[in-house]
């Protein structure tokens, strides 16, 4: 028995704007948090473990 | 009959369906809720009602033909006979829908404006460099020699966060900063 592909008779918003959607949205993630990440001066506290090396604070 | 008819109106796929409702009579009027209706439902598999209930001229023809020899009956007509039967196949009502695009991408969009968010908190925000600018000597009321000294200033914890990058003597107030009883680290 032969199959009749049916086509959608109206693509749903899905259809359309899906992958503009998502590619937009995934760009503007990455690039606004890697600018954050990068650009912008903000203490996001990560482990000093195999980091930074404590040092005198009085200074010899 | 009602629960059934409530959960094709809910769902989604009773949006196309609708949209890709076939001029073949499928139209139903507001005062048909309580009558036995046509659901496409893949654990109701044979609906109550046949989807064509008004049939053309042509489509009594062929219900007339149905009624002889099933083996007189070209391959469009058993197809014919199968959508006025039914509206979607089980395959046509189970296909995926490119839904998840859109909830990812709007998803990913948001929080994208969070960092946005954080980004404004930065520059103007509680945290923000201009906040943390020392007073002056006089706003402290420094008296004699309490404002001066290795206990000029009450130890405070590092800043962390949205506060200026490094860990280091940011006192809360004008200080000498090589006495200061902070940790320093070198990055």
């Amino acid at each position: 028995m032969a199959r009749q592909s049916y086509p959608k008779c109206a693509p749903d918003f899905h259809d359309k704007y899906g992958n503009v959607v998502l590619a937009s949205g995934t760009t503007f993630c990455i690039a606004i948090w890697t600018y954050i990440v990068t650009q912008v001066e903000i203490e996001w506290n990560l482990s000093p473990v195999g980091r930074v090396t404590p040092k005198e604070w009085r200074g010899q | 009959m009602l629960v059934t008819r409530v959960f094709s109106l809910i769902g989604k796929r009773a949006i196309s369906t609708s949209v890709c409702a076939r001029a073949h009579g499928s139209v139903v009027k507001s005062d048909d809720f309580a009558l036995p209706s046509y659901v496409d439902r893949r654990d109701y598999p044979l609906p109550d009602v046949a989807h064509v209930r008004q049939l053309s001229a042509s489509q009594k023809a062929l219900k007339e033909k149905e009624k002889a020899s099933w083996s007189s009956l070209t391959r469009d007509e058993k197809v014919e006979l199968y959508r006025i039967r039914f509206n979607e196949s089980f395959a046509e009502m189970n296909r995926g829908t490119n839904e998840w695009k859109t909830v990812v991408g709007t998803a990913l969009f948001f929080i994208g404006f969070t960092a946005l968010v954080l980004i404004w908190e930065k520059h103007y925000g509680e945290y923000s460099v201009e906040s943390r600018a020392a007073p002056t000597h006089s706003a402290q009321g420094c008296a004699g020699r309490t404002c001066t000294g290795p206990w000029s200033q009450r130890w405070a914890p590092p800043l962390q966060g949205l506060s200026q990058g490094t860990f280091g003597a940011q006192g809360y107030g004008a200080g000498d900063s090589s006495v200061s009883p902070s940790l320093s680290w070198s990055a």
